[in-house]
């Protein structure tokens, strides 16, 4: 029982670059840029992702469906099988089996799909609780003003930037968190775990940076789209294709000296 | 998905590159089922969908292990990972397997619990073979028992909780089924029960049941969806002795077993007794009997130490070392029954020492590798054990919002704690991972304790995990030959807008620095902040600096930022090192102004990578700046 399975890094020259930059002590922005390159062309094959487009296709509803008088009606029809008057805690858990229930159906679950589900659920959680001002106890009321303040241009912004922030975030460290605590040792790169958190810290806060972007164009086209006839699944994602292509360019550019 | 496989049981016809055929009997066929000392007599009224339910877990347990998962890559996302399964099997009541219900929740519960995709199809049985097929009367068949519960034991320390709290503690009568794997774990089992009979006023039942196969279908070894043949066998006998629940045993963080690191997506983290899975087998079961049927697990709000010290406390003490939780079965000697470095391992090792287990109880011996002394090499051993207490001490220090906002997974347990509501589920669960990582850390801290000497004469190996786990600031070389002044100013007392307040402060290095009086703002504190504490050298023609790069100059001021030291203005937030830049030339004219101090810090320097640097140029005898903590550089003069 209990049993946790690791994975390794293909041999590849791009992923041995990846490993000589975290040695030779380079910058946050350097292994990153180059993990993005490594992996798979960078996250631009994860636009085509059913999971992700479903995910974010759901943290563009969970907002709008605030705004009805009848939030809790709204989130059951969105999939989310809530209780009558439901806490935080319990509208992100049912976020959550909202997407699983929805793969159930559909299928396609992938590495990439979890990521984003989990990024999702932790985004609502992190500024729905900024919002609340408390974890534990909100009521219905709490939790429908917290969401309904994220439908408007500027506050979708804010969601959908710390979304990608932590989907980057978990993306990077799903590759690289196969190697480095090979590195953690009192006479290795890393001389203590701490050192190793350090860097985890750092590249959280280098996704957060790189993510500006995301902020600067996702609050147009959420209001534009949800204004326009509404946003589809379809729609959300050409959004995220968008956004991750984005993405990686602002990644490949943070990397330069 | 590139992963599919068609399973046709019971010798269903069909061919194809991606059919696996599957055949459950006593000798002809590739599968293999035994049910040890339950008699003809007990079995004889079981119904023909108990004996369906006990051939589709075999089945899916043994699929499961013939196809192979793609090893450990990351290619498409984990695409090898996850299988697709379509089941084509036999069974005494078709009618009951396909209706809607079950289809789903077997497809639901599989699903979560192994990451797989199942689709299930099931036909009439035609001349269905007796259930006596399957069972064995061995030497302590127990005619007359009447089990009070029945309990799952795996021979690790959690079941081996479990069964001392039925059978010891509550003195209840209990069956223990139990599967046996591989002969060294059976003998391990068949001895570790044997000893725990010694201790109880009634002596458990002990059902073992074998799962043997052709050596052709053992291709995965990961076996996620093992606990659901466990709870087939146990529901079997369960209702051979007129029960309606079973009991699984295991400490809650195992159970719900929230990922140690970010590649471990999905069932990567088993789930094996994950409150959704119980919550599955429990429906279910309870839509295949239409009746209510329990699958619990009492220990779900227990940590490993709590689990060994309720063994203690019962005075089981002594059987601890009998038990097994090693899953490296191929690894074991008669002297070292535990590797040491597995996940399983790890935990066991925590909670015995958190609990303050003997060397009687639990010898260091049987692990192949120390805990806490032992040499990690890199791989699967030091990514473990690394990721493993790096995950506890950042729970140890997590506000509430952190915790419920960077393990996603745990809302996918909240909604399946009966009896709670979702918050109080919540509380509960950070509750007890914040005891489970107190106990790690102060595991650690003890090892620490009681390793000092061997630490400070270097005798231990430099990636044990008493190294690893020092703090960053006392691995620094420092300049001091006494121990540094007391801090008697900190961060806190210097917050942005407060920089022409001039709070006096003493620079304290060594040396040169020794003594200096500067009145100083944020700004000036953020640099020497930086450069007093930084471990990156550079020389150049002559010239040795400590030095930060601006890239982790710039790192720094977002955390002061986000700490409130320091605000940004205007654009300054988009451009931090436009920022940094004109705070570099700031502090270096407000620094000057101190005799001592004059020519001493630069920014003309770049590394080898191109990558600014801002430094504190050394004299020749000075290797380099540093000190054990940064709020040691400052002392405030005495008023």
């Amino acid at each position: 029982m209990g049993h946790i399975r690791l994975g390794t890094l293909p041999r590849t020259r791009k992923w041995i670059e990846v490993l000589d930059l975290i040695v030779g002590s380079a910058g946050t922005p350097e292994v990153a840029a180059a993990t993005m390159e490594a992996s798979q062309g960078g996250l631009i094959e994860a636009a085509k992702d059913p999971a992700l487009a479903h995910t974010v296709w759901l943290l563009t509803q969970v907002p709008l469906a605030a705004r009805s008088e009848d939030f809790v009606s709204g989130l059951r029809k969105l999939g989310l099988e809530v209780s009558n008057s439901p806490s935080l805690l319990e509208v992100v858990g049912a976020f959550t089996g909202a997407v699983d229930a929805h793969l159930r159906r559909s299928g396609g679950r992938t590495d990439l799909g979890e990521m984003a589900q989990l990024a999702a659920a932790e985004t609502l959680t992190a500024l729905g609780r900024l919002q609340t001002e408390s974890l534990f106890g909100t009521t219905t009321a709490d939790v429908q003003r917290a969401f309904k303040s994220f439908s408007t241009t500027k506050q979708f912004s804010s969601l959908a930037r710390e979304f990608f922030a932590r989907l980057t975030k978990r993306y990077l460290t799903y590759f690289l968190s196969r190697k480095l605590s090979n590195y953690v040792s009192g006479d290795g790169h890393f001389t203590s775990i701490d050192k190793h958190a350090e860097f985890n810290e750092a590249l959280d806060l280098h996704c957060r940076q790189a993510t500006r972007i995301i902020g600067e164009f996702s609050g147009g086209w959420f209001s534009k789209t949800n204004f326009e006839g509404g946003i589809t699944q379809d729609k959300a994602a050409g959004f995220v294709h968008i956004a991750l292509k984005k993405l990686r360019e602002e990644f490949a550019r943070g990397a330069r000296p | 998905m590139s992963n599919e496989r068609v399973v046709l049981c019971g010798g269903l016809p069909g061919s194809g590159k991606k059919t696996l055929h599957l055949r459950l009997g006593r000798n002809r066929d590739n599968i293999n089922l035994r049910i040890t000392d339950i008699t003809d007599k007990m079995a004889a009224n079981m119904p023909p969908m108990l004996v369906d339910l006990l051939e589709v877990a075999t089945y899916v347990y043994c699929a499961d292990q013939a196809t192979t998962r793609g090893g450990g890559g990351a290619r498409n996302y984990g695409a090898n990972w996850r299988r697709h399964f379509q089941f084509h099997i036999p069974v005494r009541e078709p009618k009951l397997w396909s209706s809607k219900p079950v289809l789903a929740i077997l497809r639901d519960t599989l699903g979560f619990l192994s990451d797989d995709e199942y689709e299930f199809t099931f036909k009439k049985l035609t001349d269905p073979p007796p259930v006596s097929q399957y069972l064995e009367f061995g030497s302590g068949g127990a005619t007359g028992f009447k089990a009070e519960e029945v309990i799952l034991v795996s021979g690790g320390i959690d079941s081996l909780g479990g069964a001392v709290q039925e059978a010891v503690v509550e003195k209840r009568k209990v069956a223990l089924v139990s599967h046996r794997s591989s002969p060294k774990i059976a003998k391990r089992q068949k001895d570790l029960l044997e000893d725990l009979n010694k201790h109880c006023a009634t002596q458990p039942f002990h059902v073992p049941v074998w799962v043997n196969k052709e050596k052709a279908l053992g291709r995965e070894y990961t076996q996620r969806t093992r606990s659901f043949l466990y709870a087939a066998l146990a529901t079997v006998v369960a209702r051979i002795f007129d029960l309606w629940r079973i009991r699984f045993y295991e400490n809650g963080v195992v159970s719900i077993n929230l990922p140690i690191s970010p590649q471990v997506v999905g069932s990567r983290a088993t789930r094996t007794t994950h409150p959704q899975v119980l919550n599955g087998f429990a429906q279910l079961f309870s839509t295949l009997f239409q009746k209510e049927f329990a699958v619990e697990n009492p220990f779900l709000w227990k940590t490993k130490a709590q689990v060994v010290q309720s063994i203690r406390d019962a005075g089981c003490g002594e059987l601890i070392k009998h038990s097994v939780s090693c899953t490296h079965v191929w690894e074991m000697t008669t002297l070292k029954t535990h590797c040491g470095a597995c996940s399983q391992c790890i935990d066991r090792r925590f909670g015995i020492l958190s609990a303050g287990c003997s060397d009687q109880e639990d010898p260091a011996e049987m692990y192949d590798v120390d805990l806490l002394r032992g040499a990690r090499q890199p791989g699967e051993s030091r990514t473990i054990l690394e990721s493993y207490v790096r995950t506890a001490k950042r729970v140890k220090d997590m506000s509430e919002a952190a915790f419920f906002s960077e393990f996603g997974e745990v809302h996918r347990v909240t909604q399946h704690l009966k009896g709670m509501t979702v918050d109080q589920a919540a509380s509960g669960i950070l509750d007890m991972y914040k005891r489970h990582a107190s106990q790690v850390c102060d595991v650690i801290a003890k090892g620490i304790q009681d390793s000092a000497k061997d630490i400070s004469d270097g005798r231990v190996p430099a990636s044990c995990l008493l190294i690893l786990a020092l703090p960053e600031e006392y691995k620094r070389p420092t300049t001091y030959e006494t121990t540094p002044p007391s801090p008697v100013l900190v961060l806190e007392e210097i917050r942005d807008g407060e920089t022409n307040q001039n709070l006096p402060a003493r620079i304290v290095g060594s040396g040169r620095f020794n003594g200096v009086n500067k009145k100083i703002g944020s700004r000036q504190l953020f640099f020497i902040c930086q450069l007093f504490g930084s471990t990156r050298t550079h020389y150049v023609d002559g010239e040795h600096m400590t030095v930060v790069t601006e890239e982790e100059a710039v790192q720094e001021l977002l955390k002061w930022s986000k700490a409130g030291y320091l605000q940004f203005s205007g654009a300054d937030q988009d451009k931090p090192a436009y920022r940094v830049q004109k705070m570099w030339g700031e502090f270096v004219r407000q620094i000057e102004k101190e005799k001592k101090l004059k020519n001493i810090f630069t920014d003309d320097h770049k590394d080898n990578k191109g990558n600014k640097l801002y430094g504190l140029r050394l004299q020749p005898n000075e290797k380099q700046i540093l000190v054990p903590n940064i709020p040691a550089l400052f002392q405030k003069p005495p008023s």
